[in-house]
Order: structure tokens, then C-alpha cells, then sequence
């Protein structure tokens, strides 16, 4: 069985584009306030080394797509001649029409006394670009992003929402470990900052574009982002990476927004994880929880975590991204893995990426990294009773 | 020579379909085997001012609202109405209720990209209408809600996986759970997919892109793979679902096996986003890689069901991508399109079709073609006829090919116990 080392990351979030754009954030104490986390007006073409890429695709797919550029300048060199031994698993958002200007102007120009005409939109939509029906395709991001790293390989293209990022490295490192691809590029892009989508989920109560709003009302802040890891199954001397250890996904099975307040499977995702590596609890130095905000699944898995721990002597450092970068949705629980190495580093969480939130008087995680504990979870959990985990090892 | 992991055997175990043919799996093999194409005008809504205006669509549907709870009724589409009939149908045949362990359960699919009604998208594009609250039923339109209910229908455990790869996503789906059964994540999935594209917008958007049969005078004979008269594809609607599992599980509690899933293959183009490489390399590679996996030759394969749209250029290149990797000296599998009587299913195809691989295989029956008059001289294939015949061969395979370059194979064999 192959080995797995990530040793590339391209990151597009709200607060920049690449690794280093991000780093002060997890690096060294900084103020959060509120805010929003989208990406509104965000212009890629200066990231694209081939702006025509840009031409029927949505705003969406242009974010992954300049994380994929930003991913291959430090990746490039890895990928396999023969290009069938390269992997690209992605995770995108459903393909929506809302982010489709021509379907809505065409719409516009079959409007007679206040009503578009589905007839007429008929002949209106004819005179629309050829490639509308390609704005918006939510495989968009694979089939460039493989023509922009040349990667001929397996792939797959995941819209499980919530889970989509991890699903992609799961089953990108998979495919490594099995031997059937020698590097795979697995990541995932989000965008539900459009009216419709963003107002769909507050009215579910499940995610608003506003963090304070967010806040108040137990939701999820959305945020705006693309992450991308790049997979290889050797480990260059003298190269800072994180080995992938394993990953496994699980449901309640409960059905759409219905999740188990109890949380038995996501208990057992994460003890049969560990246990099936034969990774003990007390070798686990960091937990970055899901922590999205929302109030019930976080009470949920603040639950989950105390019976984890319950009987373990010395508990990890315990933190979450969503207080810094939001709810990335989609590409949620990536970004993580890009800082798992510097935070080693740093031996400590700071404040705004800590999690005293979870304490109580049977647990208290820390916000200090015993670096003699190497291996580093990162868990993702869906009010749709959906749960992730992925277990890696720091170098 | 890379270093291969032990595979478990992996057998389908129940199949389920919706399809413009009929509303079971049965009813659709019988059209299969009838050789007859339902292709119509569009009922839906009104088309007659789009180039085209002729599609396969799923006939006198009525979904059973109790497959579903009462909670869930905002969660489904008419795509998802398929995906849970069908996996409903699959999963009963597969006899599993209370056999399986849930927590090695899991649910694989391919699911469409499904939108709204056009007079749904009319209404609440306008921003005073943002505040309407059944804006919060479009989160049907979501793919992955049709993948949790059945998962919840199931009680699947084991996880929940929804797939878009365009016209791949559901040969990709069907790789993905057999690889999981194989490979020991999991011990049974529900794989397959659903999908309806036979909307305005998707309807527009095809015709753009000039991917769509114009013969709107004939729709029955509008798709036509392989067919010098072919000029595009019909769109079609539907779901199939397959029941994957350990082929240990099956023989311990006595289920009826209907074939075995022998090995995936998959690739990318990096091509075009519409386009195959002239050269077939994509296909190629996947089809090479599924009998690879599959540890037979290229000659034991003795049935295709290709991806065969009907356009110029899929079937011309997948033609050449068939002969290379499993004719020698003109010598090769027998190919056919169901398209040509189910339309294209678009993120349902690749299970529908490997739903008739398998009872191909079963049956040893070789499935019809229909509405070639003359075959295209650059499709150097040997094309089933138009009638369906018996056949004589162990293994058959599945093509998918999707818009963004993802292409998929998968191998199905003969149950040999």
C-alpha cells in the first residue's frame, strides 16, 4: 500500500489568493469581526494563465480554477510524464442557472405583460451564446483544471455539498494508496454568495451570508473559496508535508436536514478511524472540529468529542476555521490541512482559531500542540446527518 | 508493474429503473428487447419555437408519496421522483431489508443538474420576490437530496456520495461503489443515477451548442447512433438504480445474483469541454483500463453497450476507440445504443446502460440498434442489427462519455459461481 503526502495547497478564500496570503492567519493572533466572507467582484483573470478559460464558465468555477493555478506552481513538478498516473477529484457546488446571465436575458426578452413566455424563450434563446449551456456545468472546474495541469487520469467530480472537499481527498488518496495513480490534485470550490442559493439556506435556517447575523441566529456563515491539495505518493527529502493517513465518510441516514442530536455515528467514524489505523487517542495532537456555527449540529458535535475524549488523560489542541475564513462549504475542511504543519510549528492555536467553545467540566482541550503527538484530525459534519474525517500525520 | 490491491467480487443484486420505455426495470428491458422508440413532441411545455422540439420523455408517471416521508416533499424534483422509484424497486428486489449491517451501507449516485420549473425561475428572479418562503424549496434542486432520502429510505450508514460528471455521472457512480464494495469500504451500495434535462434551459442550451437532432418531423427515428443520416442526440429522462454488494454477502444469504462487476476504468480527456480528442485516447483509456481491472482480454468481451449519442462526432470517435483497444483484424465485440430507444438520460445513461449489460450478459441476448438504415462507413464496428438476438459471451461493457472530458468504462461478466 503506497503512502499519501500532501505537499502542495492552492487556497483562494476572501482574504487572498495563496498560501501565503492566508498564513498570518493561523500564524500569529489577529482580530476577527463579523463581516461577510464572500468574494464578491473578485476579478481571477489576473491569476489565469489562460484567460480564455474564463470564457464559459461561472463565477464559481473561475475561484477553482485560480486556486488550480496557484496549486500548480508548486505542484507542477510532481505530476507524472505519462499523464494517465494524475488524479484530479473535485468538489463542486450543484450547477446552478442563477449564476447564468444569458439564460436570465434571454428570459428578459420573452417577458410580455409581466411574464416571460416559455415559447418565445424558445426563438429569444437563440440568440444567446453557444456556449450557455456550459456556465454553470458543475464539472466545469474538472475538465479545465485537467487541461490546465495536463492530468489524463481518473477523476471524479462530487457535489455532496457540505462533505464534497473531503469526499475528493478521500477518494483522490485512495486511488494513491491502491497504486493506481502515482499524484492526484483533490480539492474543492464554493460559491453561494447569489441571491437565490444564499437566501435559500437562511430561509432553511441552515447558512447566511452575514457572520454576525450568523451568529445570532445559530447559523453558518457562508463564505466564498477554493482549496486544492496536491497528493503524491512520495516524499521528497527534506520537503515539509503532511502524510494522509486515512479518511472515511459515514450518514445517519436520517434523511435531508435530520441528523442524529446524539451523534452515534459520527462518535464511531471518528473511534473506528482511529482505531482501524491503529492511531491511539493520546497520539492525536490537534482536532480541527466542523464547528459551523450552527448551533444544534455543534452541540451535537461538542457531545461527540466529550465522549471521545472522555477517558483520556491528556486531550488535543482543539480548533476550527469558520471564525477566520467562514463556512467554506463545498471546500470546507481543506484549509486545514494546508496550516496542520505550520500550527505544529508554531506548537499553539491562536485565539481566532481556537475553540474554548466546547470545554466543559468533563473536557478541556487545549490551545497548546504537543508536537510529540503527531497525527492531526480534521472532521466536516452536514445537518443532513452527513459526516467526514480525515486523519493525517504531521512530518 | 504497479503493485495491485486484492479486489472482492462485487455483483449487482437488484435493479431499478424509470425510463421513457417503462416505469420498472422490467417494462424497460421488454421495450429494449421490442426494439421500439417512444421518442414524441415535448408535453411538458410548450417548445415549439426551439429548434427542437422532440424528446424521449417519461410518460404517465405518478410517484408513490409514500416511498417518501412527509417532510421530505419539498426535497424532490421530477428527477428525484425517478432516483427514488427506481432505487425502491432495486432495492426491494435485492431482498436487503434487515440482511445487511447499516453502517455497511452506502449510497453512490449520479445525479443531473435539475432546475426549477422556468415559471418557478420567472417568479423569484425578481429581488422583491427573494422573501418569498418557497424559496427554501428550491434546495431540491439540490443533487444530493435525492441521494439522502435514499439514503434514509435504505438507512444507509455507510456514507453518501452524489456525483456530476455530466453524461459520465453515473458510469462514474457505478465505478466509484463497485470500487467501494472491492475494495472492502463497504459491503452493499446503492449506485446508479437520475436525471431530467428536458427543460427550456437545457433544451436551449443543447440546441446552442448544436448537440440535438433537428428531425422533429420523425422524432421516433431522430436518434440514430452509428447512422450515416444521424445529425444529433434526442434528450431522454429517467433513472436506474443497482444494487452493488460483496459477493460473499450475497452467497451467504442466498440472493439472486443477476451478474458480477468485473472491473471500471476511467479517464480524463483534457480536451475540450464539448469534444472528444479526435483520437479517441480518452475512451481508449478507460475502456482499457475496465478490462484491465476486469484481468480479461480485450477479446473476451463480447458485447458493448457504447455511449453512442447519436452525434457526428461522439459516435466516429468512439467507433475508433472500440476497434482499437478490442477488434483485431476487424474482428471485434458486438456494439449497439440503446439511445436509440431510451434517448439520452443524460446522468442516467451510464446506469441504464449498464442495467442492460448486465441482463445482456444474464440472458445472453444481444440488444438492438434501432433506426440504422445505413450505417456510417467511419463507425468500424460490428453493430448488433436491429432486432435483438441471441448471443453467446461472458463479459459485456459499458461506455460513458461526458461533457467536460470524464469517460468512463465498466465491465460486467457472466455469474460464474
Amino acid at each position: 500500500m503506497s503512502s499519501v503526502f500532501i505537499t502542495a495547497s492552492g487556497v483562494v478564500t476572501q482574504k487572498g489568493v495563496g498560501l501565503d496570503a492566508h498564513r498570518a492567519w493561523w500564524t500569529s493572533e489577529q482580530s476577527v469581526s463579523g463581516g461577510q466572507f464572500q468574494m464578491t467582484g473578485f476579478e481571477p483573470a489576473p491569476y489565469l494563465s489562460d484567460r480564455r478559460l474564463l470564457k464559459a464558465v461561472s463565477n464559481a468555477d473561475a475561484i477553482g480554477l485560480v486556486a488550480i493555478e496557484d496549486l500548480k506552481k508548486t505542484f507542477s513538478e510532481s505530476l507524472q510524464e505519462d499523464f494517465s498516473r494524475n488524479g484530479l477529484y473535485v468538489g463542486s457546488p450543484p450547477g446552478s442557472a442563477f449564476d447564468n446571465q444569458f439564460y436570465f436575458e434571454s428570459m428578459e426578452a420573452a417577458r410580455k405583460d409581466g411574464k416571460s413566455s416559455v415559447k418565445e424563450f424558445g426563438a429569444t434563446c437563440m440568440q444567446s451564446k453557444p456556449t450557455t449551456l456550459l456556465i454553470g456545468l458543475p464539472n466545469n472546474v474538472l475538465c479545465y483544471g485537467s487541461i490546465l495541469l495536463n492530468v489524463k487520469g481518473p477523476n471524479s467530480n462530487y457535489t455532496s455539498t457540505f462533505l464534497s472537499g473531503h469526499i475528493a481527498l478521500i477518494n483522490a488518496a485512495k486511488r494513491i494508496r491502491r497504486g493506481q495513480v502515482d499524484t492526484a490534485v483533490a480539492g474543492a470550490f464554493s460559491m453561494h454568495s447569489e441571491k437565490v442559493n444564499s437566501s435559500m439556506f437562511e430561509k432553511l435556517g441552515v447558512a447566511t451570508l452575514d457572520a454576525e447575523k450568523a451568529n445570532a441566529g445559530g447559523m453558518t456563515p457562508i463564505a466564498d473559496g477554493a482549496v486544492f491539495l496536491g497528493l503524491t505518493n512520495v516524499q521528497k527529502e527534506g520537503q515539509k508535508s503532511l502524510e494522509f493517513i486515512d479518511g472515511a465518510v459515514a450518514s445517519d441516514g436520517a434523511g435531508p436536514l435530520k441528523f442524529d442530536r446524539y451523534g452515534h455515528c459520527y462518535e464511531k467514524l471518528i473511534n473506528d478511524l482511529l482505531a482501524s489505523n491503529s492511531v491511539s487517542k493520546e497520539s492525536v495532537g490537534l482536532i480541527f472540529a466542523n464547528s459551523s456555527g450552527e448551533s444544534q449540529l455543534d452541540a451535537c458535535e461538542n457531545t461527540v468529542l466529550s465522549r471521545v475524549y472522555a477517558n483520556e488523560r491528556v486531550l488535543p489542541a482543539l480548533g476550527c476555521s469558520r471564525k477566520v475564513f467562514g463556512n467554506l462549504m463545498e471546500a470546507g475542511g481543506l484549509i486545514e490541512l494546508s496550516c496542520i504543519n505550520d500550527l505544529y510549528d508554531e506548537g499553539k492555536l491562536p485565539s481566532q482559531i481556537a475553540l474554548p467553545e466546547y470545554n466543559n467540566e468533563r473536557t478541556s482541550f487545549t490551545q497548546t500542540i504537543d508536537r510529540t503527538r503527531p497525527y492531526a484530525l480534521v472532521l466536516r459534519a452536514s445537518p443532513w446527518g452527513e459526516y467526514s474525517a480525515v486523519l493525517v500525520k504531521t512530518n | 508493474m504497479k503493485q495491485k490491491h486484492k479486489k472482492r467480487r462485487v455483483v449487482i443484486t437488484g435493479i431499478g429503473a424509470v425510463t421513457p420505455l417503462g416505469h420498472s426495470f422490467r417494462n424497460t428491458w421488454l421495450g429494449i428487447l421490442e426494439g421500439v422508440s417512444v421518442a414524441g413532441p415535448v408535453t411538458r411545455f410548450d417548445a415549439t419555437k426551439f429548434p427542437t422540439t422532440i424528446a424521449y420523455e417519461v410518460k404517465d408517471f405518478t410517484f408513490n408519496k409514500d416511498l417518501i416521508l412527509d417532510d421530505e416533499q419539498n426535497f424532490v424534483n421530477r428527477a428525484a421522483e425517478f432516483g427514488i422509484t427506481a432505487s425502491a424497486e432495486a432495492w426491494e428486489q435485492a431482498g436487503l431489508l434487515g440482511n445487511v449491517a447499516p453502517e455497511r451501507v452506502a449510497v453512490c449516485l449520479g445525479v443531473g443538474m435539475c432546475s426549477p420549473d422556468y415559471s418557478w425561475y420567472d417568479r423569484v428572479v425578481l429581488p422583491e420576490n427573494f422573501s418569498d418562503p418557497s424559496l427554501k424549496n428550491h434546495i431540491s434542486f439540490f443533487p444530493d437530496q435525492v441521494s439522502s432520502i435514499i439514503g434514509r429510505m435504505i438507512g444507509a450508514k455507510g456514507g453518501i456520495t452524489t456525483i456530476h460528471t455530466a453524461c459520465a455521472s453515473s458510469g462514474q457512480s457505478l465505478g466509484e461503489a463497485y470500487e467501494s464494495v472491492a475494495y472492502g469500504d463497504a459491503d452493499v451500495v446503492l449506485t446508479g443515477g437520475c436525471d431530467s434535462m428536458i427543460h427550456p434551459f437545457y433544451l436551449a442550451g443543447f440546441s446552442l451548442l448544436g448537440a440535438l437532432s433537428k428531425r422533429n418531423s420523425d422524432p421516433r427515428t431522430a436518434s440514430r447512433p452509428f447512422d450515416s443520416a444521424r445529425e444529433g442526440f434526442v434528450l431522454g429522462e429517467g433513472a436506474c438504480s443497482l444494487v452493488f454488494e460483496d459477493f460473499e454477502h450475497a452467497k451467504k444469504r442466498g440472493a439472486k445474483i443477476i451478474a458480477e462487476v468485473c472491473g471500471y476504468g476511467v479517464s480524463e480527456s483534457a480536451y475540450r469541454i464539448t469534444d472528444l480528442n479526435p483520437d479517441g485516447s480518452g475512451p481508449i483509456e478507460a475502456m482499457q483500463m475496465a478490462i484491465d481491472d476486469a484481468g480479461i482480454k480485450p477479446g473476451a468481451i463480447g458485447y458493448v453497450n457504447a455511449h453512442g449519442t447519436s452525434t457526428l462526432l461522439n459516435d466516429r470517435i468512439e467507433s475508433l476507440a472500440i476497434n482499437r483497444v478490442m477488434y483485431s483484424r476487424g474482428v471485434g465485440p458486438f456494439v449497439s445504443s440503446t439511445k436509440s430507444m431510451t434517448g439520452h438520460m443524460i446522468s442516467a445513461a451510464g446506469a441504464i446502460e449498464l442495467a442492460f449489460c448486465a441482463q445482456s450478459v444474464a440472458d445472453q441476448l444481444l440488444v438492438p440498434t434501432i433506426n440504422v438504415t445505413e450505417q456510417d462507413p467511419e463507425c468500424e464496428i460490428a453493430l448488433t442489427g436491429r432486432h435483438v438476438r441471441d448471443g453467446s459471451f461472458t463479459h459485456a461493457l459499458s461506455n460513458s462519455v461526458g461533457f467536460g472530458g470524464s469517460n468512463t468504462a465498466v465491465v460486467v461478466g457472466r455469474i460464474d459461481l
